[in-house]
């Protein structure tokens, strides 16, 4: 399995703090089937720089690290880019790493509580210079979740959504697991990333575990769409646009509840 | 995976399709009409939304670009502009960079294909209408006519918002491009008197979306 969406690099931001807990998350991810790990820090203005040199200094230590540890992981560089007013300035003056820094897909989240205005605008210029727009959690948004028409907008314009493990399994609460829900079922979800920022706590929230939603999906959902899901994140890896799928939306009311 | 554009206009993507021979027969007809001589500056708008008219701008654009003309392709329609998505072009700078002087024509100018430019809308302003009616556009469009042989502007509708009737009288002509079966006879009425008292030269109205009857066709060798 490859996890498009891990906060591994440690110190960096709010994810692993150490390269023992770092090596850790890489091992239970490993424990999990995971192979492939694209460690994406949050780039926000004024609270996590992380340029691409310490991005890619950092993941050359831990890439080290791991192999004298014996886990089979490789890590790959990438980020995690808050929108801002700057986003498309600062991506064509290369201060944003791309997912495995292959030029092609770059991961961006939205501030949690609005939306910014221009989305489309920015969604269109990124896809001219040949970005796809990967989004990350729309499910756990508080706007955006009330307002899945525009995420199929976004979608029918080109963007890729990245739905979290953790959400699936109602580690993040009710209304992100309806929502994933949702996405899945409107045919609006093309990753599955386990967003993992550590390997300390007891309950399953953020922990590397890919596998268990995996399971809950294969439970409920074609196994077409989980092949779709598996496919995109290997293109991601693989830095080929043209081989990412949109799954099908699933024909069936919503009668059943993903958790419990 | 789809991008933000469903594909280039029909014109270049399938040039032997009947979509593609008709806008070469109304690339015909306009010059008759006297494209390419006294009218340079040709204005493409509709009575509403959604009747076709940047689908039309863009493709005529094209066939007249494809036939060996130099042509600019102009957005200005500065609230919802559609010509940057047409042909997945940037629009971080464009008409709207050039009014405020942000920047100068070679700076605003894209090429789209061999012999058609393009400057789309640039940033959405706050006060469209305006722009459009200022000196600075008079001025452009005099600077375009003496770089290119046509310049084919797309406008927003006529009804909604006066940006259209503000440049109708700028232009050497107006095509209007009306939806068989979706605009409505008032509507369409409405929009010939707005350009009349705009004092524009209606050069002709283009039926977008008839079905044919009879033998369908098949595309020209």
């Amino acid at each position: 399995m490859i996890d498009l969406h891990v906060h591994l690099l440690p110190g960096l931001d709010d994810g692993a703090q150490s390269l023992e807990e770092a090596v850790l998350m890489a091992r239970i991810a490993a424990a999990d089937g995971i192979r492939d790990m694209i460690a994406t820090p949050h780039v926000r203005s004024g609270v996590y720089e992380n340029r691409p040199e310490a991005i890619h200094t950092a993941v050359h230590l831990l890439q080290r690290e791991l192999e004298a540890a014996c886990v089979p992981v490789r890590v790959h560089p990438g980020a995690e880019v808050m929108v801002g007013p700057e986003t498309l300035e600062r991506f064509l003056a290369g201060e944003l790493v791309t997912l495995g820094d292959a030029g092609r897909f770059l991961l961006m989240e939205l501030p949690m509580r609005s939306l910014p205005s221009g989305m489309e605008w920015l969604w269109h210029e990124l896809q001219v210079v040949g970005v796809t727009p990967v989004l990350a959690h729309p499910e756990r948004h508080e706007v955006l979740r009330e307002q899945l028409d525009l995420v199929e907008r976004w979608v029918e314009q080109g963007v890729m959504t990245q739905v979290t493990a953790g959400s699936l399994l109602g580690v993040f609460g009710k209304r992100s697991c309806l929502c994933a829900n949702e996405l899945i079922e409107r045919g609006l979800v093309h990753v599955i990333a386990s967003d993992a920022h550590d390997a300390r706590r007891h309950h399953q929230a953020r922990k590397p575990l890919l596998r268990a939603a995996y399971s809950k999906l294969e439970e409920h959902v074609p196994v077409e769409t989980v092949e779709v899901f598996r496919n995109n994140a290997a293109a991601v890896l693989g830095n080929d646009p043209t081989a990412v799928v949109r799954p099908q939306a699933m024909h069936r009311k919503r009668s059943f509840l993903w958790f419990g | 995976m789809r991008s933000a554009w469903g594909g280039l206009p029909i014109c270049v993507e399938e040039p032997q399709s009947v979509a593609a021979e008709a806008y070469r027969m109304l690339r015909t007809n306009l010059q008759f009409a006297g494209v390419n001589g006294e009218l340079q500056v040709l204005m493409v708008t509709s009575a509403d939304s959604g009747e076709g008219k940047t689908t039309t701008a863009c493709n005529l654009a094209a066939v007249m670009a494809q036939a060996g003309r130099r042509v600019l392709l102009l957005d200005a329609d500065l609230r919802r502009p559609s010509v940057h998505h047409s042909f997945g072009l940037s629009n971080r700078t464009g008409l709207s960079s050039l009014l405020i002087r942000e920047v100068e024509v070679v700076d605003a100018v894209q090429e789209a294909l061999v012999g058609l430019d393009v400057i789309p809308s640039g940033p959405v302003p706050p006060n469209p209408a305006e722009m459009l009616g200022s000196v600075r556009m008079q001025e452009l469009l005099i600077e375009l006519k003496g770089r290119y042989e046509v310049v084919i502007v797309d406008t927003p509708p006529l009804l909604p918002v006066t940006d259209a009737q503000v440049l109708a009288a700028a232009a050497d002509g107006v095509l209007l491009v009306l939806r068989s079966g979706r605009v409505h006879r008032d509507h369409a009425r409405r929009a010939k008197t707005l350009l009349e008292q705009a004092g524009a030269n209606v050069v002709g109205a283009v039926l977008n979306g008839q079905r044919q009857r009879g033998a369908r066709y098949r595309s020209y060798r």
